[in-house]
């Protein structure tokens, strides 16, 4: 068959898209490339200048082989294999009368390089982020963790993506039979395409039902290296800027990268804020509801008095008040992320003038309720997973409902059923509340307080079996 | 699923909202007072959380029925009340002089029987005056007139020793306690009642009326007995030992010298013939009219003694005044029925036991400052 021939069985399967570049040099050799990922200049500069420098036609193929300026070339024989290849941004390389072809890597860069994370700043420390592409996102692991025992399984989900799925972990510190079992569900996955890692994030937690996230998205580099090495293991997916690790434990999303960057005294500070204001957002608003409808003796004499003068004029019920409110403060919220940055402005000054100022002008809510919306909201902004984020929303939600008709009875039910349902999950056979219940003495060091980094010698013994980190 | 779905909404909606109330339903009551007229109880309810004036103050309102008896009254009240009355914040009750000495047991039991009201209230009586008009004299130094009293009450008492600091609690466990009789603040009004209930009258820089605290009242059980002077009441709180700052005028050399002790300390000597009261206070000069060196050693022990002299009789006269009512409101009946019960239980009746019970008292001050001046002004002005 001659390398023409070849090519237009491949333009056939391809359905003649308009990206198709083919050349024929000699009628002997021919090239086929998809111009939308490859890179022109590649092609001109190195594969050209390395064929045309050959001027014998014996043994046609190995002298090609050997002698093109490319450090990435493969051989293939099984011609359905040149789609992905073509799909990658490789260039196929067919001679007449061969069986085999050559695929070079002409890849055009279709990345925005790396560049400071969005989602996830912080003052102290790397800044740089992971992106779409995925050789530069393993890079920037591997140049973290120089250990030759840091390794990479690379398998492709979709069916017709194809993407290339990476679980990242240390040979010696991660629990082998994690890596099997997130192996298994991968291998298992049988879907069309993923685009993002959070298509996984439902397989990987098929088993129990909950609000609360049972991964971290992360995109912070130094937090999957920091993963990494107290024996978590990551899933990183082509054109995913997000890694996924996993397990995730309930202490995990009060944690930065930053932290360990910082004085332990600081960062411990800082936990104890997030733990408190974790607290507060689920329960402000219930408490508000259950204060003003049900359990008004817990108020002190003055503010009741000023409660009840300011709610005189509010003609509807307070729960009524208070979940229109929230409700109102989500939409403002969907709509700030999702809206594109012009319009950011406008939508602060309807947010700020008429949900706040002219909604208590009119009569339509209390000043306090804005008060208290606001504590929720700004509480819930110290957290940055957007699971995480998500959980507390709806948590929230279901304490205000259960206030409505039994007032702090049902706080304190709600907060039982809070903490039997955080007990009773499990994140990759780790307990969610661990290092709390079951109580690991030593994995309270870096838990709600954080000791000093000479101090914290061992890893969690939940995660791994090889658990020492600091030799004094 | 569906089932499920059913049974939860079938579990919230059939509960109901149980207790549910709003808050802006209620008329929450923080004051109370007591009246006598015609042989029926009047009471007066102050409601707080009035609808805002222009000038964003919010208003109050004094509501008076009357009845037979102490629910039959607020049931009276509750007639004139758009909402819902709520005692549970009640901060001060009132009881006038008249109520007072007929007894006023029935309240008493009204408030510790309903499950609304929180024992934490001070209670003060209306000397001279009507009760219900103390509520309503507004001052511009608080939100409203119970919160007036109350903070008035709670920062006298800290602060000298002429009032008690006792809440409901207290007054009715001295009254259910074995050889122990409960005492009471009082109130006055200064000026003219009638404009000071007026909103000019908070205008003004100097208000038409105002309430300020009294003398203490001496109770018999349940029954208003009589009243102490300035000086008895110093001498009662003394003996009670619940005073952190007390200050005596000590006359000296025809002029005064003012003393404040803040340091008091008082333990009880019990044995069945008599009680020892020792005290114990350091305390310093606050002002001087008369002729002392104060860098003269000896004036100043001298003074000393003239102070510890007048501690006791400041005591030794609120004990006289006791025993002349035959009421024991120090509790020393009390002392002696936790050591001696045995004893204490033969004795028939502990308040006419108590009128020739032996009392010693024993006194020691010290001063620890005498000030920034080591004269007296006067003294270096004429000299």
């Amino acid at each position: 068959m001659t390398s023409q021939q070849q090519i237009k069985i491949i333009k056939n399967t391809l359905g003649n898209s308009s990206d198709i570049v083919t050349r024929n040099i000699n009628d002997i050799i021919s090239y086929i490339y998809l111009e939308s990922v490859s890179s022109d200049d590649k092609i001109s500069n190195f594969l050209m200048q390395s064929i045309t420098k050959i001027t014998s036609i014996e043994q046609l193929f190995n002298q090609l082989k050997n002698n093109i300026y490319n450090s990435h070339i493969v051989i293939e024989t099984d011609i359905n294999k040149c789609y992905y290849y073509l799909s990658s941004g490789y260039t196929c390389l067919f001679i007449d009368n061969e069986k085999n072809f050559i695929a070079i890597e002409t890849q055009m860069k279709l990345d925005r390089g790396v560049v400071e994370s969005t989602s996830e700043p912080l003052i102290r420390g790397p800044k740089d982020s992971f992106t779409e592409n995925n050789a530069i996102n393993l890079g920037l692991i591997r140049k973290r963790i120089k250990d030759p025992k840091l390794r990479i399984d690379e398998l492709k989900i979709g069916r017709r993506t194809n993407s290339k799925t990476s679980i990242i972990y240390i040979d010696d510190i991660a629990n082998k039979e994690s890596v099997k079992k997130i192996k298994d569900i991968l291998n298992k996955i049988d879907i069309d395409g993923i685009l993002d890692t959070g298509y996984l994030r439902d397989f990987l937690n098929k088993k129990q039902k909950t609000l609360f996230p049972k991964i971290i998205s992360s995109e912070r580099p130094d937090l999957a290296c920091q993963s990494l090495l107290n024996g978590k293991i990551i899933i990183l997916v082509e054109n995913s800027p997000y890694a996924i690790i996993l397990p995730a434990l309930l202490v995990d999303f009060f944690k930065a990268s930053e932290d360990y960057y910082q004085s332990n005294i600081s960062t411990s500070f800082s936990r104890i804020l997030k733990w408190v204001a974790f607290f507060i957002t689920i329960t402000i608003p219930s408490v508000y509801i259950a204060c003003m409808t049900f359990n008004q003796e817990m108020i002190p004499n003055q503010l009741l008095i000023s409660l009840a003068t300011q709610r005189s004029q509010v003609p509807f019920p307070t729960f009524m008040e208070v979940v229109i409110f929230v409700i109102f403060f989500e939409i403002l919220r969907e709509a700030d992320i999702k809206s594109p940055s012009a319009s950011g402005a406008s939508m602060s000054i309807v947010g700020a003038l008429i949900l706040g100022d002219a909604a208590v002008t009119a009569g339509i809510v209390s000043p306090f309720v804005i008060i208290i919306v606001a504590i929720t909201s700004i509480c819930e902004l110290v957290f940055t997973d957007m699971d995480f984020i998500n959980a507390i929303r709806q948590w929230r939600l279901l304490f205000i409902f259960s206030t409505i008709f039994t007032g702090l009875i049902g706080i304190v039910v709600m907060l039982l059923i809070l903490i039997i349902e955080l007990a009773s999950i499990e994140s990759l056979g780790v307990p969610y509340l661990a290092p709390f219940s079951p109580l690991n003495l030593n994995s309270l060091k870096d838990s709600i307080v954080l000791s000093k980094t000479n101090k914290r010698e061992k890893r969690a013994s939940y995660l791994t079996k090889n658990r020492t980190k600091v030799k004094s | 699923m569906i089932k499920k779905l059913m049974t939860l909404i079938i579990i919230i909606l059939c509960s109901g909202c149980w207790n549910y109330q709003e808050l802006n339903e209620y008329a929450i009551v923080t004051g109370m007072a007591l009246d006598y007229k015609n042989n029926e109880y009047q009471l007066s309810f102050l409601i707080s959380n009035g609808n805002k004036s222009e000038n964003d103050q919010t208003k109050i309102s004094v509501l008076t029925g009357s009845g037979i008896t102490i629910y039959d009254a607020i049931k009276d009240v509750s007639l004139m009340s758009p909402k819902e009355l709520y005692i549970s914040h009640l901060s001060i009750v009132i009881v006038s002089e008249e109520v007072a000495k007929n007894g006023i047991a029935d309240l008493i039991d009204f408030l510790m029987r309903d499950p609304q009201s929180h024992q934490n209230f001070y209670m003060v009586l209306a000397k001279n005056d009507k009760a219900q008009d103390m509520l309503s004299i507004l001052s511009p130094l608080a939100d409203y007139p119970s919160q007036k009293i109350t903070l008035n009450v709670k920062n006298s008492a800290k602060l000298q020793g002429k009032i008690t600091d006792a809440n409901f609690n207290l007054f009715i466990h001295k009254l259910l306690a074995k050889g122990f009789e409960p005492i009471m603040n009082s109130l006055i009004i200064v000026g003219n009642e009638e404009e000071g209930q007026t909103p000019e009258s908070q205008e003004k820089a100097k208000q038409d009326a105002y309430t300020k605290l009294d003398t203490i009242g001496i109770f018999k059980n349940d029954k208003l007995v009589g009243w102490a002077t300035k000086e008895e009441s110093i001498g009662i709180s003394m003996l009670l030992g619940n005073i952190s700052t007390v200050y005596f005028n000590i006359p000296y050399y025809n002029e005064y010298a003012v003393t404040v002790s803040n340091d008091y300390k008082i333990d009880y000597d019990v044995s069945k013939d008599k009680i020892i009261v020792n005290v114990n206070a350091e305390g310093s000069l606050k002002e001087i009219s008369c002729n002392i060196n104060l860098e003269d050693k000896n004036e100043i022990n001298k003074l000393e003694k003239k102070v510890e002299e007048e501690m006791k009789k400041y005591m030794e006269d609120a004990i006289e005044l006791a025993k002349n009512y035959q009421t024991d409101i120090f509790g020393f009946g009390n002392l002696i029925y936790k050591k001696y019960p045995k004893f204490y239980n033969e004795i028939e009746d502990w308040n006419t036991y108590f009128t020739n019970f032996n009392i010693e008292i024993n006194t020691s001050f010290k001063y620890t400052s005498r000030g920034t001046l080591d004269q007296s002004l006067k003294q270096e002005i004429y000299e």
